[in-house]
């Protein structure tokens, strides 16, 4: 019994991450218009920005958390005139196009500048690696529940702001039109740049949540995140919010239990293979759009 | 010839059997990541049957071709009626699947890598002569009505259903030929390297290709012959210094063409432009010829 | 009632590439009033009404609002400052509820938006039975009606009509005029309409323009326009 509680957790937290890499990955593609593949290296790259903060102050964790945050947030925003041209002529795959080159730039930072491109590893007062339960192979840390606890709360935030204020609205009413947003008045261009510190917001949380469970940052993590990422959101259907949600913790899940049962790596197969099932037997996605 | 340039030559060739493979189903509105799935393949197979069962390399390329059109034959099946991103992440996926397979195969040498591929004479020259057939083959499909009305497809799918063509055929068969290519440059790759690892057909080779074309320019075929060896050479000609930035270089070139110029370097345009003063330089000259004949005559 | 001019628009031409849309159009608006724009498909109208909004960028020529010199500003600025727009379609947002819309309509009014919305429900009592349902599973006339209700819910000081009786069936169309009439009376809201239904318009309208390829071709009151041999023959049909 405590075994299956244990991996589910494992399942959960991890389905957390996948879940709110899908909302962030969602929401630019709905409001602003772009595909950002990208959008888990500029995570992973707030990773290695949290841990060049620790390094300079000395593990200090008040000046770290907020300059990783804050990292994300940037990046984010300076990825805003790269695909502005591309926004304004609609050119959605040239946007993912466009991803790819931020890609390929990112991955070769991390790969040979940084550490001299050997992976990272995080110090212990982050990453407090102390099991709290502990049967057979699967554990669980308080990074785990934490992961669990700031992403529910951070789900709950976000739904409040997108469906109960008048911010939430207007943002929900780009994701129809761009046209018809502007005639409303509402400023679609500043209301983008607010879409992307959303998204940079909600990154730099995941960096934290990643460099807690994770203890440890590489090229091929953002490469396996930006893979599961749009997986969830291809098969929840692109562009679904609560879809990539339910997805993104069926995925964690799925992948938890394959892990603690399947010989093999074979737990990154299934869950590729669900994605190849459900673009060829159901490429619209399982879940059906919705604003 | 010294092996720098060699490697060089060789590895324009497999990039630009990418790039093409890459460019042939782009234009019919679908990203395909199918040739390094099929890359795989062809490395593994023909690396295999060559070393262990002896086959003659002329009969494995030709087996790895029909093996990798085979492999991308029956997923174009289903794949040729989704959206353009639905098929990137699938063929993204069938790449790391291929890789799992490849990696729990013990006689393929698992995730240690597979050792010891026969040298083969004449690798060079055979990927030229087949880069070259290929591109012939390729500017023949440009330049016929079928090709042009796929064009059309890109632009508006509609009109191109309305021209005649069958939008799902023609990307069942573009696909086809694209996993085929692909397999081929599988094929040279690992006899060009000698030692193949699962991970080296991954997503630095998509994003590669990937990058090849869109900077090259993705309208007509010429932008990846154009971009290949140009980028290709940054890593080998470009002092220590400049060439350990090599990916972030690409990286930044692919998002600068893409805000500058999202057609690519080389786009019809240029094209047209280029074939109008090679016209004009011949022609000139051919009315010099004329009109030195007459004045003989006279 | 002091008259003064709300809208101006002057010597404006408008090009989309080579195509000129607009030649050296100038019109006025004044307060209270409502102006209809007729003409044929094509002939400039709505190109101009999308061109005071800020949709196009002016060749030459300049739109001042209320005095303000509005030709270059964004379209969200010029919305804020007391300008609706009902466009001929994509108006409503399909995938989101009726209150919503109206919600969304009041982007800029920042006190007693619950106030403004009542109003509009009173105004237009189908929508009240319908706020909770998505905009998009309106039919057709609903869909109108919801459109002009949130151009009003902010109670601009002028909206602008964009072929608003396009596909409607004629009670409806009957239906609509008349509730545009209200709001121009009852609020005092100005009214600038394009309309090819030119019988209907200058029925309602105070004055009018003749639109015919970008230019204005003629101008008057309502009932010089329909008394015009030209108007009548080409727009009102004999």
């Amino acid at each position: 019994m405590n075994v299956l509680l244990a991996i589910s957790i494992n399942g959960v937290a991890a389905g957390t991450i996948y879940a709110l890499l899908a909302t962030g990955f969602n929401l630019l593609l709905l409001v602003v218009g772009v595909i950002q593949f990208a959008y888990p290296h500029l995570v992973v790259m707030s990773m290695y920005i949290l841990w060049m903060t620790l390094k300079a102050t000395g593990n200090n964790l008040a000046i770290s958390l907020p300059a990783a945050i804050a990292a994300s947030v940037g990046l984010n925003l300076a990825t805003e005139p790269m695909f502005r041209p591309l926004v304004e002529r609609r050119y959605l795959t040239a946007s993912f196009v466009l991803s790819i080159g931020i890609m390929i730039a990112i991955t070769d930072i991390m790969q040979r500048q940084i550490n001299n491109g050997v992976p990272i590893g995080f110090p212990a007062p982050l990453t407090s690696r102390d099991a709290i339960l502990r049967t057979g192979l699967a554990t669980m840390t308080v990074g785990q529940i934490l992961t669990i606890a700031i992403g529910i709360a951070a789900v709950i935030g976000l739904w409040h702001l997108l469906y109960r204020t008048q911010l939430g609205r207007s943002f929900r009413a780009m994701t129809q039109s761009h046209f018809t947003a502007r005639l409303l008045g509402i400023p679609v261009n500043k209301m983008s740049l607010g879409i992307y510190s959303i998204a940079g917001l909600l990154g730099g949380i995941l960096a934290i949540l990643l460099a807690m469970t994770q203890g440890a940052a590489s090229a091929p993590l953002a490469t396996n995140l930006a893979i599961k990422m749009l997986a969830v959101a291809i098969f929840a259907g692109l562009g679904n919010l609560r879809g990539g949600l339910i997805c993104g913790m069926v995925l964690g899940l799925v992948e938890s239990y394959s892990l603690n049962f399947l010989p093999g790596d074979w737990t990154n197969t299934i869950a590729l293979g669900m994605v190849v099932g459900a673009v060829m037997f159901k490429p619209e996605g399982v879940f059906s759009p919705r604003a | 010839m010294s092996l720098t340039l060699t490697s060089f030559l060789q590895f324009v060739t497999i990039f630009l059997l990418l790039s093409w493979a890459l460019y042939l189903v782009y234009r019919v509105g679908q990203i395909y990541n199918g040739p390094v799935f099929t890359m795989l393949i062809g490395a593994y197979f023909s690396a295999y049957v060559v070393r262990d069962l002896n086959w003659p390399f002329g009969l494995a390329l030709l087996t790895s071709m029909l093996i990798g059109a085979v492999a991308s034959f029956i997923p174009a099946l289903r794949l040729a009626r989704a959206s353009a991103f639905a098929t990137a992440i699938a063929t993204i996926a069938l790449v790391f699947i291929g890789q799992a397979v490849i990696r729990n195969l013990e006689f393929l040498g698992g995730s240690f890598g597979f050792f010891h591929i026969p040298i083969v004479d004449y690798l060079l020259p055979t990927s030229y002569i087949a880069v070259f057939v290929i591109g012939f083959l390729i500017y023949r499909l440009d330049h016929s009505r079928t090709g042009r009305a796929m064009e059309m497809t890109f632009a508006d799918p509609d009109l191109a259903a309305a021209m005649g063509i069958d939008i799902f055929k023609s990307r069942v068969w573009l696909q086809t030929i694209a996993g085929t290519l692909g397999a081929l440059a599988g094929v040279f790759y690992a006899f060009h390297i000698h030692t193949i690892f699962v991970t080296n057909f991954g997503l630095d080779m998509l994003l590669a290709s990937f990058c090849f074309l869109f900077v090259g320019g993705y309208t007509t075929m010429w932008g990846p012959v154009f971009s290949t060896p140009v980028l290709w050479s940054i890593s080998i000609f470009l002092p220590a210094e400049i060439a350990t930035w090599k990916g972030a270089i690409y990286g930044i070139l692919l998002i600068a063409v893409l805000i500058i110029h999202p057609n690519g370097i080389i786009d019809k345009r240029l094209i047209r432009i280029i074939r109008g003063k090679c016209q004009s330089i011949f022609s000139r000259r051919a009315n010099y010829q004329i009109e030195e004949a007459r004045n003989e005559v006279k | 009632m002091a008259k003064t001019d709300i809208l101006r628009v002057e010597n404006v031409s408008v090009s989309f590439g080579a195509v000129k849309a607009l030649t050296d159009v100038s019109l006025k608006v004044e307060e209270g009033e409502i102006v209809a724009l007729i003409g044929a498909n094509g002939a400039g109208k709505t190109t101009l009404l999308e061109t005071v909004v800020g949709l196009n960028r002016v060749d030459g020529g300049a739109i001042y609002f209320m005095g303000k010199d509005i030709t270059h500003m964004s379209t969200d600025k010029i919305v804020a400052s007391g300008i609706s727009f009902v466009p001929e379609r994509r108006g409503i947002l399909s995938l989101m509820a009726v209150l919503e819309n109206l919600q969304l309509g009041n982007y800029y009014v920042k006190s007693d938006v619950n106030k403004h919305i009542e109003r509009a429900f009173n105004r237009f009592p189908v929508l009240d039975e319908r706020k909770k349902q998505i905009a998009g599973t309106l039919s057709g006339g609903e869909q109108r009606i919801l459109s002009i209700a949130r151009g009003a819910v902010s109670s601009p000081k002028m909206i602008i009509l964009d072929e608003p009786s396009m596909g409607l069936a004629p009670i409806m169309i009957s239906n609509l005029f008349k509730l545009l009439a209200e709001v121009n009376n009852k609020e005092g809201c100005t009214i600038l309409i394009s309309e090819q239904n030119a019988r209907k318009a200058l029925h309602y309208a105070h004055r009018g323009y003749v639109f015919a390829a970008g230019r204005i071709v003629l101008e008057g009151t309502s009932k010089e326009l329909s008394g015009n041999p030209l108007v009548r023959k080409t727009y009102l049909g004999g």
